[in-house]
């Protein structure tokens, strides 16, 4: 990269002259191709479109017709040049306005561009400095176009974007599960003033009212109240005060409450009430605290009566009134409940201060209709909710408040849901939710920061041939510490945090570093290890009595499961004893009954007819496919049963990839001629998920029929197949997520329990067994 | 403020040897007495000789043709009288001395003041205080002055010819919306005699203006924070839309000059601001809240007749104009501000209803006796600063009891448009010139 400006200077002051952590801050500029600036009172969005080229892991089979070579490896990794787009949205305080524009001038390579556009009330201050320094044409675009634009635009591609703010209960922060219909809904921008803007599509909006009672009066005010000039002092303030001594409460007036027109003695009946009359003086915190209130009330009641009037019930706040401040949102919450007896809920947003930046951006690249692309929040480039907080953490707010990031990136493929799901809005993939979960979280926090070495090895041992592999992954180490150690002080950073996101997470950093897959070698190795072992295996259980086979045949699957390099117990198993093998691992397991166990259901179901088309969410490379599903699907494909499996399209851990899976397959009918007919016949079918997860999300995301994060073409094929069975492999998939999924027929959800703290959770040891067979009930939901 | 002050007892507290039946409503600053009592008046009566006793071939000529006799008729009245707390105690102690009728032994009390100066009441007059709630009183002596008094509500526009456009009375007063701006504000519906509901309120209210006022100007006096607000220039403390957006913000259908952010310019800016602005910005948010409310409520419930009142309105053309403005904008003409001419009594008529259920007042008529009331206005602080000091210290309402009940002529063809007189003086500002004159001209004769 050309960029190498000094990391991080230390400077914290307004300087004009701060010299900027480029790499940090303004990424892919060099590729920058659309630009929108969005300039408020204090604070400056910056928006751009670039492409970033991104190495990726393929693996390509060798021609073995040739001859074949007992010491050569299965097949061919090398790692090539992707290029994916990428959003980028960068806030930063006006003052650094100039600094930044300069910076963009000398960074940008990509020349092609000519026009930025423009919106926010500071557009029209800045419009001839940014025409001069960028040399592009300001463009300027509507206010409250854009605002609505960048509103709906999150509101339907980040999940968890919306949350409920409760500042008692044991998680800050409720995330709200993204719902495919977003309109009607009511935003509540308290900017200096308050726009009551009532949305009823994409493009049909109306500013139904407004009030001048607003940010500016809670400012303006409070600056003459207190001689206080600063916006977050002045917050700082009222968090300190009471409003007691200051407004007027019913009480103060009746001497408790007024009973029959049903108001409380705690009630205000006169902000500010008590000034009115006595000569005393008021300090400076309880002025603040009593104009919070009026404020945050007034709003409060007006948003609930244009709600009202217009019968809407989900009503988003916005605006730098809101934007990251836990004290106003707690007043906007507690008086929305007052004013709507818990009717309406305040619903906040995660991006809020981008919405301006997103739409201007939008509106510029309408033609390229980005809506029907779907797009995933990178958490690596991202600084996550909160990380301007001033409450949370003074000094790390110096510096990261100055510069806040967004980063989507664009998946290539249009996700729909598994139409499988039973009920697909209810539908959540993850089993825990560790916002709420404070043990859970503080165990997994801790777990993933005790891997990370392991992995940082791994990683570096995946690119011997490249020595400065030794120094992306220290940069990988820092980068992904950094994001454990956020979260452990704002678990909220993120919307809900979850086994699922702390693993995305890594990939997202591992990927930023160009580890695009450290187990890429160890797969390898693995798979072809197992693949000796398949014949053998196969042979062994044909041997048996049909009682015996299936019960050796699910042993297998799940003493396969346990090779699971991702896993810490097995890590360590497997490091120190290679020879640790099959059997042993069998062995391992624990006796039945298991930890849930219906395996004398999924018996008695066999003994039925056969399933039409059985769908298998796959989960490890090596062992665990060759010699754990493969022998298990073979036995469904000789009962007459149709397989499909579904694997990862992208890396992650030690999870068989699609393209991995596809020479695996070759290999096995090559030498099994039942998996060779199948193949053939297309009773057996391989498909991508469209996932680089380990965990497995069956929610909608962008297509509004069904939220399985799948492949458009998965969702084919499990129509047309008719699929009966869907079977879900692996603690990621099964435990982690889907555990509670609700499927319209048959499942499977098998998984060995490697983590000695998640089974005592459950309530078993180490190695315990999840052998979950569920049928949907024939009137659904009775129980 | 002096306790011993001496009042001109035959002015204020009239009739008082005869009072019968006493409410009292004691708000913030402002004490509401009122009291029924029986007047002995002299009338007039004809009466016809007797023609007939002598046959009367010859008519005597002389003989007028009936009688004129003058005779004491006893009737009833209602006296209201409005004065400051800070008479209270005076006040009492004169009432104590001039009261002769004794079989009075309770007296009714509401307000937020009532059980302050419970103790002392009933230390003073021997009477037992009981209270009635605010809520009530103020909706039953709402209803009462809509049906009695004629021209009781009015519209009020500052730039028009009258600034005061009187509503005729209406049979049906229900539904209506009162909104009641006193420390805080109540919004409360009213659907019939006895029916009504606080379906809303807020803290924004008189309270606001009067004690963030003081803390911004150091003004203490709710009437002189007032007049800082009528000589002052919002837009150098508002922000407007302009001044975000260089002129009206068009797409929105918000013109430049709208209030985008009451006070702020004062969030951005060092200078130092003037009372007069600051105060007339607060007025200005203020009122246009409790308009904005006031249309919303309005609206929600199908409501179109809203009448203001609280000590934030009483008498005070300042706010009576914001409070106009606001719901103009906000109900686009839709919807008008109703004031009310005895607005500060409606408590302590209530609190007197009340305590007089028994004897039917609604059953009767009753008519507003104009030599003993004060009338609107007579505590503006604009109008006469030096006639205020005193008549702003007392302030009265008499109301005279008709024997009769009074019916509308079956054969009008709409009862309800019917207006008896042809030229409202009001607004005929010629018109009233002349006539003034021409009565003050007569009073010496006796034509």
């Amino acid at each position: 990269m050309a960029l190498c400006g000094v990391a991080d200077t230390g400077s914290h002051s307004m300087d004009k002259s701060i010299t900027l952590p480029p790499d940090e801050i303004f990424r892919n500029l060099e590729n920058a191709k659309r630009f929108a600036i969005d300039i408020g009172g204090s604070l400056t969005k910056l928006a751009y479109y670039s492409t970033v080229q991104h190495k990726v892991a393929k693996v390509r089979s060798f021609d073995h017709s040739a001859k074949e070579t007992d010491g050569d490896p299965l097949y061919e990794i090398s790692v090539q040049e992707e290029i994916t787009a990428r959003l980028h949205f960068i806030k930063f305080e006006n003052a650094y306005i100039e600094t930044c524009l300069d910076f963009i001038k000398d960074h940008l390579v990509n020349t092609e561009t000519k026009v930025i556009k423009a919106t926010g009330g500071g557009a029209h201050k800045f419009k001839d400095l940014i025409e001069k320094k960028l040399k592009l044409k300001v463009d300027k675009e509507d206010e409250m176009t854009c605002l609505i634009k960048g509103c709906n635009f999150v509101l339907k591609n980040i999940p968890h974007e919306a949350f409920v703010y409760a500042k008692h209960a044991d998680s800050e922060f409720r995330f709200q599960h993204t719902h495919p219909d977003i309109f009607p809904y009511l935003l509540i921008n308290i900017g200096s003033g308050v726009s009551i803007v009532k949305v009823e599509a994409e493009d049909k909006f109306e500013r139904i009212g407004g009030s001048s009672i607003g940010g500016g009066t809670f400012w303006g005010l409070g600056a003459l109240l207190t001689k206080t000039k600063r916006f977050d002092e002045l917050l700082q303030l009222a968090s300190k005060g009471q409003h007691t001594n200051v407004d007027m409460l019913v009480k103060d007036i009746y001497g408790g409450a007024y009973g029959s027109l049903g108001l409380t003695g705690d009630l205000i009946a006169s902000s500010f009430g008590k000034s009115a009359t006595t000569d005393k003086e008021f300090s400076k915190e309880d002025m603040a605290k009593s104009l919070l209130h009026m404020i945050s009330n007034d709003i409060g009641q007006l948003a609930c009566l244009y709600a009202k009037l217009h019968n809407l019930t989900r009503v988003y706040f916005g605006g730098f009134f809101i934007r990251g401040h836990p004290v106003t949102m707690h007043t906007i919450t507690y008086s929305i409940n007052f004013f709507t007896k818990g009717e309406v809920q305040a619903l906040f947003l995660r991006h809020e201060g981008y919405l301006g930046a997103i739409g201007a951006f939008l509106k510029g690249a309408e033609e390229d209709n980005p809506n029907q692309y779907s797009w995933g929040e990178n958490y690596a480039g991202s600084s996550g909710l909160m990380s301007v907080s001033p409450e949370l953490n003074p000094i790390q707010r110096a510096r990261s408040g100055t510069f806040d990031m967004l980063e989507m990136d664009r998946l290539e493929r249009q996700l729909v849901n598994l139409p499988l799901l039973q009920d697909a809005t209810s539908y959540i993939p993850d089993t825990v939710d560790l916002t709420e979960d404070a043990l859970a979280r503080e165990y997994w926090l801790y777990c993933f920061e005790e891997a990370l070495d392991g992995v940082v090895k791994r990683a570096i041992a995946s690119q011997k041939d490249q020595p400065e592999a030794v120094e992306r992954a220290e940069k990988f180490r820092q980068k992904y510490r950094h994001k454990l150690q956020t979260l452990r002080h704002q678990p909220f950073a993120y919307g809900s945090l979850t086994v699922r996101s702390l693993l995305d997470t890594r990939e997202h950093c591992l990927n930023e570093f160009n580890f695009p897959d450290p187990y890429s070698k160890i797969k390898q190795k693995e798979n072809d290890m197992a693949l000796k072992y398949y014949l053998k295996v196969v042979k062994s259980v044909e041997e048996l009595s049909w009682e015996q086979r299936q019960f050796n045949l699910v042993k297998g699957l799940l003493a396969g499961n346990v090779f699971d390099w991702g896993a810490k117990a097995v890590s360590d198993v497997l490091e120190s004893d290679p020879e640790f093998g099959f059997e042993q691992a069998k062995q391992q397991l624990q006796e039945r009954p298991w930890l849930v166990d219906a395996y004398n259901q999924w018996i008695e179901r066999l003994k039925g007819p056969p399933h039409k088309c059985a769908l298998f969410f796959v989960d490890n490379s090596g062992i665990d496919i060759i010699l754990g599903v493969f022998p298990f699907i073979r036995e469904l494909l000789i009962r007459g049963t149709e397989v499909v499996l579904a694997s990862n399209s992208g890396p992650a851990l030690n999870d068989v990839t699609n393209s991995e899976l596809q020479i695996l397959t070759e290999r096995i009918a090559a030498m099994d001629p039942v998996i060779h007919a199948a193949l053939k016949e297309d009773r057996l079918a391989l498909v991508q998920n469209g996932s680089s997860s380990p965990c497995l999300d069956l929610r909608k995301l962008m297509l509004c029929e069904v939220p399985l994060r799948l492949d458009k073409v998965l969702a084919t094929v499990v129509r047309e197949r008719g699929t009966d069975l869907v079977i879900i492999e692996g603690m990621g998939r099964a435990i982690h997520t889907n555990y509670y999924a609700m499927l319209s027929c048959e499942s499977l959800k098998l998984a060995v329990i490697k983590n000695s703290w998640l089974a005592d959770r459950l309530g078993g040891k180490i190695f315990s067994v999840v052998f979950k067979y569920e049928v949907p009930s024939k009137a659904q939901g009775q129980h | 403020m002096d306790k011993s002050i001496t009042l001109p007892p035959d002015e204020i507290f009239r009739n008082l040897e005869n009072a019968k039946r006493f409410a009292i409503d004691i708000g913030g600053s402002l004490t509401k007495l009122a009291y029924y009592s029986t007047v002995q008046h002299k009338v007039a009566k004809v009466r016809s000789f007797d023609h007939s006793a002598k046959v009367s071939l010859q008519e005597t000529d002389g003989d007028p043709l009936y009688e004129i006799s003058v005779q004491e008729e006893i009737t009833a009245r209602l006296h209201f009288i409005k004065f400051e707390n800070a008479y209270i105690e005076t006040c009492l102690d004169f009432i104590k001395d001039h009261l002769v009728n004794t079989e009075t032994k309770v007296i009714k009390a509401t307000g937020g003041g009532a059980h302050k100066f419970k103790d002392l009441i009933e230390k003073k007059l021997k009477l037992k205080v009981d209270k009635e709630d605010e809520m009530t009183c103020l909706i039953k002596g709402c209803n009462f002055v809509l049906k009695n008094i004629p021209h009781e509500a009015f519209v009020y526009a500052k730039h028009a010819d009258s600034e005061f456009r009187f509503q005729h009375t209406h049979p049906d007063i229900f539904p209506y919306l009162l909104i009641n701006i006193g420390s805080g504000v109540s919004i409360v519906k009213v659907e019939a005699e006895d029916k009504f509901e606080r379906i809303g309120g807020s803290s924004i209210g008189g309270g606001t203006f009067w004690g963030l006022g003081a803390l911004l100007t150091k003004t203490k006096r709710f009437d002189e924070l007032l007049q800082l607000a009528s000589k002052g220039q919002h837009t150098n403390v508002d922000m407007l839309v302009k001044d975000i957006y260089g002129g009206a913000y068009g797409s929105l259908g918000l013109t430049g000059d709208l209030i985008a952010s009451s006070f702020g310019k004062s969030a951005t800016t060092d200078k130092e601001f003037s009372k007069e602005d600051m105060a007339k910005s607060l007025l200005h948010m203020i009122s246009n809240d409790i308009g904005q409310l006031a249309c919303l409520y309005a609206k929600l419930h199908n409501l179109t007749r809203v009448y203001f009142g609280g000590f934030f309105i009483r008498g005070h053309p300042v706010t009576m104009h914001t409070i106009t403005y606001s719901i103009n904008f906000f109900t686009k003409g839709e919807v008008q501000a109703l004031f009310l001419r005895h607005e500060g009594y409606l408590g302590a008529i209530g609190a007197f209803l009340k305590g007089a259920e028994e004897d039917n007042p609604n059953q009767y008529s009753w008519g507003e006796n104009y030599a003993g009331s004060s009338g609107l206005m007579s505590v503006s602080p604009e109008l006469n600063p030096i006639q205020r000091a005193r008549s702003g210290t007392f302030d009265m309402l008499e109301m005279d009891r008709l024997e009769r009940q009074l019916v509308n002529l079956p054969l009008l063809q709409d009862a309800t448009s019917y207006i008896p007189d042809t030229v409202d003086l009001t607004e005929d500002a010629l018109a009233r010139e002349y006539w003034l004159y021409c009565f003050e001209e007569a009073l010496d004769g006796n034509t």
